[in-house]
């Protein structure tokens, strides 16, 4: 009978010490009454998992917050973030997975609506005249239910009857002069026009560019520059599966009064060009882990690029480079740096699959 | 007394739970048990099992994860009430989980896993509930459990039937009959199982809410499922014995989509499955050789969006052929020879067909000093067609201590071979992989006296190589990759107290898990594994009427390897009470009316994030036994 106690005691003492938890938990849990004047990161999250999130950094970097919305609302946002819009009060926070869009106030991030009928894996949304027009990509698989629903930004409500609907693939929107201009990144497949609406009578135009266009910015005289990212052909061995073979990856240079590409800065074969952000007269551009910036009247790419290794999100602005990791299963790190002197001005790390900045 | 009672108990195990259902009493005491059958002594030697039967089954009988939830050390991921579920043992991953329906293993050959919301288990005569690595005996994938579905032929005459049926909230019910037969020469099961709900309960979440204000409500998860046992025995001789089991199973479910969006959900699938056993079992000199031929097929359809045609597919065939000739030198010395042929054929819509063949062997020595000592050796050996297999071998020894304990141990070599998808998804499957491969040991004690069965086991598993999908940069590609590697350690416990004065009777029987399970690189705690799990059944009985209460606990959970808390689940727990009343009770018949408020407490929770599971709901049900 002695053994048996001993072997209890054993056993009770194993209990105590395996039941001790340790949980570490990081900081980067400072939270203000008000997010402005700073950098608002979305971050996606998983596909599915529902754990999309925003970050803010302080202008001046003095502090820097993760998974805002959850503290402020006591709620997750609940989606993939897509992307964020915002007018002057209100941040527009697009899920694609859940098909919903968050209203919250642009500042203080408290919830104020959640829009969900008439809405299928949205993506963008750009904002003119008091609507949001978003794009929806419809059903993945289905390659002809893509549109633009249009958001009362009065009500909050989707106007069923003014969507429109466009070819497949439907991504990037930007307003202008009462025109939407819309590109086509492809959805599930690829396609190669920026689509052309008039707000006036609703008619469709069409651009054809290079495949798989996706950034699109207007340059301060007025000419639509697009990304057109290449189609990925053939993917090489694991682990990295690089996209080996593509279509032909250009920066082309539209006219919007003739809807004519009349300049196109083509990348060589089988180079994909893949983030493009627009700053004071210069484009910056991401390509096989270098971002390069050229004047919007170069007449050629790049040639020496800055390295900031396997990046997902940037922008560009007063020749800060600001950069978002490539990362699904780590925490996203945010870089800002100086582009002219190379040099790291800040980082820290945001919410897991970080994608887009935003100027808040 | 005490051997009295050990004596009637390894009876009742022995025997088809049917006998014991006539004996409430006993059958009373053993709903949940810690197993102590030495009829199958070798196959879980060293370490730790608990068998549930119907008494157990009838208390959960919606699905299978809910069974096992509340009564099993295993650790469920379910995508919301009935959508796709995955179980873990241990801080494993849902691969490492075995699921053998009568000794075969029937985890999908695409994914490596069992959905427990795609199979029914309330026809089953015995579940077994077995923690630890056994690679020896069920092979791949056998690192953290085993969970084990069995329909049990005796040639003792016999006639049962039992017929359950429950209706309950969101239009739900559970329903099974089942029949076994033994007439001498011959033995027959046939079972019958249906299962159906609306599954439309209110989100108790009042965080996210319709645009009126309102709850939304579970939409698009509506399932049915049925399913049918046939099982027919003959007995030659007593040397040489015949069996054949049979099951077919169709289950059609929608997938709900959760919050902040029910109204987004669309998916819908489908499940085809059917399985053959032939059994030959042949005795003689000291030899014993027993012959298992399976067929089993596999088949799942599923419809991105329910209302369009199309839908992507995935199938399978399985045949096997498991020999094993075991020789008993002297009461001391034991031998075993086992020998497994394995032919899968598996394809998807993305996947073109692939065969795999696989060829094992493998030994087993048994040493029997005494009474008191008894440990094995086993080694077997795979050959696969599609890559190097690592040797499993295990090592496991009891050793009775004093008149009522058992000291258990065992440490063992297990792995898993990479799944289908795994190897051969299109563009991201990865040839180059290499099978799971763990080391594990555990010790543990048994102990049995005055009502009390308590189980306590220290586990200690080491994996490496574990495939994990990860993102390929620059894409939205997802891949699997030998990458990481952990370390879980922890205890299970098992406490089951039982007590009878005059005509009031009181029934315990729960678990404890504590694990803790890191990944070796980050040192952080693994996704989906609760530190801590407790789950338990306290029942009371005055005559005619039971009463009892399930209550579950599970710590927080994180959702991915970062370990943070914005992306983890809350600790989870629920409270059901239920009661039931036996209408009439004899030798001949017992038919018993019941009733069940599940988590009474209406308490939010969930085990997916956004994805609630119901609040409070209600049940009635009727188990007629002749």
């Amino acid at each position: 009978m002695k053994t048996t106690k001993l072997i209890f005691k054993l056993f009770l003492f194993n209990l105590v010490l395996i039941s001790c938890n340790d949980n570490d938990k990081p900081g980067l849990e400072e939270f203000l009454d008000r997010y402005e004047n700073g950098i608002m990161i979305s971050s996606e999250g998983n596909f599915g998992d529902k754990d999309g999130s925003l970050s803010f950094v302080a202008g001046d970097y003095s502090f820097a917050s993760n998974f805002l919305y959850k503290e402020v609302n006591g709620a997750q946002l609940g989606g993939l973030v897509q992307s964020v819009a915002f007018d002057d009060e209100n941040a527009y926070i697009i899920l694609n997975d859940v098909s919903t869009i968050v209203v919250a106030d642009r500042y203080t991030l408290e919830k104020k609506s959640v829009i969900m009928a008439g809405l299928e894996n949205p993506r963008y949304m750009t904002i003119f005249n008091g609507k949001g027009y978003i794009t929806n990509w419809g059903k993945g698989a289905d390659e002809t239910d893509d549109y633009i629903a249009v958001l009362d930004l009065a009500s909050n409500s989707i106007e069923e009857s003014s969507k429109i609907a466009l070819d497949n693939g439907v991504e990037r929107i930007l307003a202008k002069d009462n025109k939407l201009y819309v590109s086509h990144n492809g959805g599930w497949s690829s396609n190669n026009i920026i689509s052309v609406i008039d707000l006036v009578d609703n008619s469709v135009g069409e651009i054809t560019v290079n495949d798989n266009p996706d950034d699109i910015f207007f340059t301060t005289s007025g000419d639509l520059v697009v990304l057109c990212k290449g189609k990925p052909l053939v993917y090489g061995d694991p682990p990295n599966y690089d996209v080996v073979e593509a279509t032909t990856s250009s920066i082309s240079f539209v006219d919007v009064s003739t809807k004519t590409v009349f300049k196109s800065l083509e990348f060589s074969k089988n180079i994909r060009g893949t983030i493009m952000s627009y700053s004071e007269g210069n484009i910056y551009y991401y390509s096989d882990n270098r971002v390069y910036k050229i004047s919007e009247t170069a007449t050629e790419l790049g040639a020496d690029g800055l390295d900031v290794g396997d990046i997902y999100g940037m922008r560009a602005k007063n020749d800060k480079l600001y950069t978002l990791e490539y990362a699904f299963s780590e925490l996203s790190k945010l870089r800002i740096i100086d582009y002219e002197t190379e040099s790291d001005l800040y980082a820290t790390a945001v919410g897991l699959g970080a994608s887009k900045i935003y100027f808040n | 007394m005490m051997k009295n009672r050990f004596v009637s108990f390894f009876c009742f195990l022995a025997s088809v739970s049917v006998f014991a259902q006539k004996d409430s009493i006993v059958n009373y005491l053993e709903e949940v048990s810690v197993v102590a059958d030495k009829r199958n002594k070798q196959e879980a030697l060293g370490q730790k099992r608990i068998v549930f039967n119907a008494e157990t089954i009838v208390k959960n009988p919606t699905n299978f994860t809910s069974l096992l939830r509340y009564n099993s050390p295993i650790v469920f991921k379910d995508f919301g009430n009935g959508g796709t579920s995955s179980a873990r043992f241990r801080g494993t991953s849902a691969s490492n989980t075995v699921v053998l329906w009568n000794g075969i293993n029937i985890n999908s050959v695409g994914s490596g896993q069992t959905d427990f919301n795609s199979l029914s288990a309330n026809t089953a005569d015995q579940i077994i509930i077995k923690s630890g690595g056994s690679s020896l005996q069920y092979g791949s994938g056998a690192i953290g459990g085993a969970v084990h579905l069995k329909d049990v032929l005796t040639f003792e005459p016999h006639k049962d039937y039992q017929f359950f049926s429950s209706y309950g909230s969101f239009n739900t019910t559970s329903n099974f009959f089942k029949s076994n037969y033994g007439g001498g020469k011959w033995a027959i099961k046939v079972a019958g199982v249906f299962n159906k709900s609306n599954n439309d309960y209110e989100y108790i979440d009042d965080r996210y809410t319709d645009e009126d204000g309102d709850s939304w409500k579970n939409e698009n998860g509506n399932y049915i499922n049925y399913g049918i046992d046939f099982s027919l025995g003959y007995k030659f001789s007593d040397v040489n014995k015949i069996y054949f089991y049979s099951t077919g199973y169709y289950g059609d479910r929608l997938f709900s989509y959760g919050l902040p969006n029910p109204s987004a959900g669309s998916e819908r699938n489908e499940d085809f499955n059917q399985r053959n056993l032939l059994k030959w079992q042949y005795k003689f000199g000291g030899f014993t050789q027993l012959l298992n031929a399976s067929y089993i097929t596999q088949e799942y359809r599923y419809y991105a969006d329910k209302d369009a045609g199309d839908f992507d597919f995935g199938k399978s065939q399985k045949a096997l052929l498991d020999y094993s000739l075991a020789y008993k030198l002297s009461t001391i010395w034991s031998f075993k020879y086992l020998m497994l042929i394995e032919s899968t054929h598996g394809e998807t819509n993305k996947i073109e067909s692939k065969v795999r063949n696989a060829f094992s062997y493998g030994g087993i020595v048994t040493f029997k000093p005494s009474s008191k000592l008894i440990s094995t050796l086993g080694i077997r050996k795979e050959y696969n067609s599609d890559f190097e297999v690592p040797l499993s071998v295990s090592l496991s020894g009891e050793q009775k201590l004093g008149g009522c304990i058992w000291l258990k141990a065992n440490v063992s070599a297990n792995y898993r071979v990479p799944t289908y998808n795994e190897m051969y998804w299109p563009i991201v499957g990865n040839k180059d992989l290499i099978p799971e491969h763990s080391k594990q040991g555990e010790l543990g004690v048994e102990l049995e006296k005055y009502g009390f069965k308590l189980n306590a086991t220290f586990f200690y598993i080491k994996i490496k190589d574990k495939i994990i999908w990860r993102p390929v940069r620059n894409s939205n590609l997802w891949t699997p990759v030998n990458l990481d590697a952990a370390v879980n350690k922890g205890a299970e416990l098992f406490l089951s107290y039982s007590k009878k004065i005059n005509r009031h009777s009181f029934h315990f029987s729960g678990n404890y898990i504590c694990t803790i399970a890191k990944d070796s690189e980050t040192k952080k705690q693994l996704p989906y594994a609760p530190i801590h799990l407790m789950n338990y059944t306290m029942e009371y009985g005055y005559k005619r009427v039971k009463m009892y209460l399930q209550d579950l606990y599970q710590s927080s959970v994180y959702t991915n390897r970062l370990a943070l808390d914005f992306y983890s689940l809350a600790p989870v727990r629920v409270l059901n009470l239920g009661v039931d009343i036996a209408i009439c009770k004899n030798n001949k018949k017992t038919l018993v009316l019941g009733g069940k408020v599940n988590n009474f407490t209406n308490e939010l929770y969930y085990f997916t994030n956004l994805r609630p599971m119901p609040g409070r709901n209600y049940a009635i049900n009727i188990n007629y036994k002749f």
